[in-house]
């Protein structure tokens, strides 16, 4: 499943990665967006994304989303 | 000679590395609540006993391995220029995400001081880390501090001292068994090497190449991936060693302000709302004080010092010089600062707070029909506050296309110096509707902006998008006293300008205007020749008089300088009726009561929703009234389009060559006056059409 199952405030863990050589999935994951992070989806707008991950927030557009598959 | 320690600050983007630096050497260097601020080195100075600290500020970074010009900068900086210390600067909230970049920074084997900043927002959620256990495991010292108030900042400069005169260095990382062998086996043959650069001969250089395959068999994932997760489980581990209390939110205020702030429709309407109050307290509060120093220097400083110049035995033609170039150029532009004081002040603020790169997710919709994403929208912001720091945040953008997409709109987002130049012509032509020729302009600026980027985004620069990701941080409420020192420092720089460039501009205008020498009518000297030879290309915008062409050529070095040269142009060649029978005491006490009363109304205006700076009619002095004789609304429109959107700005220019190529920069240079005339013209003609029926 994708991000985009996700209802808007509901909380999701981050199943798989795809492309985790990829610079930009790597710069996912050294902000804390990795493989069982839990994470919450805080609001969309139009192609972007905002999650929260402990004590941050993320911006991410959905074709970076893509790469995501939740559970 | 003192000797010299090179401390690099490094973190995480955002987490108060500038804010800490600020405190610990007195600069004012820009700060703000977004990641991505500091896009450049950054370097200040501390002389402490027999050692000068260099400081060297660093764009924020994840890890070391960059993808953005700004990352690269940092990550260079670390890699090759040997600190002898690094400040090491996290955000203790998110402490566990940050320490990944220790993990990788503590393998350089380089002594290292944690500094657990933001612990304010960490104690506010309840969470508590214990430092002594950091210290103990990492042999490195900590200091916990809260960078808005600067606390706990002054423990940093001894224990740098300390730190560096014992040589003391980090424990060695450790990583798992099987990993430790691998490196342990490039260690045989680089037994110099640090373990960061022993991972990285692991993983690239083809010496261990068999080596790197055994690993990756023996993982099952690749040589990338298992360094990656080595350093994941080292800052984990670590994390919960020296975790106390893990905080958690409970309810959020910046949650609860975004459900309206990002809202696909209201998110709107607060932007607009924003934008309105911004300008609007900004003119308000500054108008009274702006006209306060008006009559400040005509009718008090100007005459105070001819009084003085008079019984000094100078040569006429100083006292013309100084009325002309000094008072009538220089002192014209400096009426100014208080709009600018005040534009700075609020720019700063709303830089601090946390909103600008909420309107990055807000316009990322819109911006994707130009071919970039929501992120650019960050320069584009900054850019009216000064296009050239604008143009240097590009560097954050991850490709050369959208860098560039992005940079070719920045020069045509209004910045205060244009500011200035409208604020005068709206003030002669168009007290009845200010707001609506400013929005106007500053619309007109945006939407040539956006044409800009379209058409080459069609043509030139098809490729596609790149990933946007960015950290969004809570909203802050930002120290009232680093906003005046950052404004300050604005401010400083308005008034440098004003006594190099702008009195620079002024004398040569002057010069030229009083050559060849022993010309006795202004309209035959060098100035006004070029500014004839000019009048052709710009009489079909509507600007027919050679002293506004003339007036033009010093504005390339900055926009502002349009005003100063017209000021000692204008002075020059119309007579001017000075004020006799001056005396001091009266005046003096006139003055103070002028300031009083501006003061008041300056407070007042912010209480008033309305914008009512252009209001009052104020009394003419003889230079506004020779202006006002000179231009009319229509080729005061077409003279204040043409400053807006041609590349007028020596500083632009200079930082586009720099960032995107001399060709490039000039082909744009040549484009910017181009479209400015285009436009200028097109206003003017229609201007004098709807006038004329
Ligand atoms: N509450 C709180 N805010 C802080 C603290 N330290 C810094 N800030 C705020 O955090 C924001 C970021 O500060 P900067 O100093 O610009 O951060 P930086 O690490 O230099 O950021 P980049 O240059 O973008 O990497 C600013 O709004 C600061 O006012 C702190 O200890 N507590
Ligand atoms: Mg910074």
């Amino acid at each position: 499943m994708g991000i985009e199952t996700v209802n808007l405030g509901a909380e999701f863990t981050v199943k798989f990665l795809k492309e985790k050589t990829n610079p930009v999935i790597r710069k996912l994951s050294a902000m804390g967006l990795k493989e069982g992070s839990r994470v919450k989806l805080l609001l969309k707008n139009g192609r972007v994304y905002l999650l929260r991950l402990n004590n941050s927030r993320l911006i991410i557009d959905k074709d970076l989303a893509k790469y995501i598959e939740v559970a | 000679m003192k000797k010299s320690i090179k401390v690099a600050l490094a973190g995480n983007p955002n987490v108060g590395k500038t804010t800490v630096l600020n405190k610990l050497a007195g600069t004012a260097l820009k700060v703000g609540n977004w990641p991505g601020v500091t896009v450049e080195k950054k370097e200040a100075f501390v002389k402490v006993k027999d050692y000068t600290l260099h400081f060297v500020d660093l764009p924020g970074i994840y890890t070391l391995d960059p993808i953005s010009e700004d990352e690269k900068i940092a990550v260079n900086f670390i890699k090759n220029e040997k600190p002898d210390v690094i400040l090491n600067i996290v955000d203790t909230p998110n402490l566990e995400r940050n320490l990944l970049l220790t993990t990788e920074l503590l393998e350089f084997g380089i002594p290292l001081i944690l500094v657990l900043n933001m612990t304010d927002e960490a104690e506010r959620i309840g969470m508590d880390i214990d430092s002594d256990r950091i210290e103990e495991l990492l042999k490195v010292k900590v200091v916990k501090t809260v960078g808005r108030t600067g606390k706990g900042i002054d423990k940093i400069i001894p224990l740098l001292v300390e730190i560096y005169e014992k040589g003391k260095t980090p424990n060695s990382v450790n990583y798992s068994p099987a990993f430790e062998e691998a490196l342990r086996e490039v260690s045989k043959r680089y037994p110099k090497a640090n373990k960061h650069l022993k991972i990285e001969l692991l993983s690239k250089s083809q010496e261990f190449k068999s080596l790197k395959e055994e690993l990756e068999k023996k993982f099952g994932k690749s040589i990338q991936e298992i360094v990656a997760d080595e350093r994941y489980a080292f800052a984990h581990g670590l994390y919960s060693e020296v975790l106390k209390r893990s905080g958690s939110v409970s309810r959020d205020i910046t949650d609860t302000i975004d459900k309206l702030v990002l809202h696909p429709f209201a998110g709107f309407l607060v932007f607009i709302g924003v934008v309105y109050l911004t300008f609007k307290i900004a003119f308000d509060f500054s108008s009274p004080f702006v006209d306060w120093i008006d009559s400040f220097i005509n009718d008090f400083l100007s005459p105070l010092s001819y009084n003085f110049l008079e019984t000094l035995p100078l040569p006429v033609w100083f006292q013309r010089f100084f009325s002309e170039a000094v008072i009538g150029g220089v002192g014209f532009v400096l009426t100014f600062t208080p709009l600018i004081g005040s534009l700075y002040f609020l720019i700063t603020f709303l830089e601090m707070s946390g909103y600008i790169p909420r309107v990055a997710f807000l316009m990322d919709r819109f911006m994707h029909k130009l071919g970039v994403h929501g992120r650019s929208v960050i320069p584009l912001i900054l850019g009216f506050g000064c296009n050239v720091p604008a143009i240097i945040a590009t560097r954050t953008m991850e490709s050369t296309r959208d860098k560039i997409l992005v940079t070719v709109m920045i020069p045509f987002m209004s910045c205060p110096a244009r500011l200035v130049v409208f604020a005068f012509f709206i003030s002669l032509f168009f007290k009845d509707n200010p707001a609506i020729i400013l929005t106007f302009l500053y619309i007109l600026g945006i939407f040539i902006a956006l044409i800009t980027a379209f058409v080459l985004r069609k043509t030139l620069y098809r490729g596609v998008l790149s990933h946007f990701v960015m950290e969004l941080p809570p909203y802050r409420l930002p120290s009232i006293k680093s906003v005046f020192t950052i404004t300050w420092a604005h401010l400083k720089d308005f008034l440098y300008r004003a006594g190099t460039l702008i009195f620079g501009a002024s004398l040569l205008i002057w010069l030229l205007l009083n050559s060849p020498p022993g010309v006795k009518n202004p309209s035959e000297s060098i100035a006004a020749l070029i500014g004839k030879s000019l009048v052709p290309v710009f009489e079909p915008i509507g600007i027919s008089d050679w002293r506004a062409t003339t007036s033009l050529i010093p504005a390339f070095l900055a926009r502002e300088i349009a005003l100063s040269s017209m000021g000692t142009i204008y002075t020059a060649t119309e007579d001017i009726q000075r004020k006799e029978d001056f005396k001091i005491v009266e005046a003096s006490v006139e003055q103070l009561k002028a300031f009083a009363e501006a003061t008041f109304e300056a407070v007042r205006s912010i209480f008033t929703l309305k914008i009512t700076t252009f209001e009052v009619e104020e009394e003419e002095d003889s230079l506004r009234e020779i202006l006002r004789e000179k231009f009319n609304p229509a080729s005061a429109l077409s003279f204040m389009i043409f400053i807006l959107l041609y590349t007028s700005c020596l500083g632009t220019f200079a930082v586009m060559m720099r960032e995107i190529g001399r060709i490039k920069a000039f082909l744009f240079l040549i484009y910017s006056f181009f479209i400015a005339w285009l436009t200028s013209f097109v206003v003017y003609r229609f201007y004098l059409f709807l006038v004329s029926i």
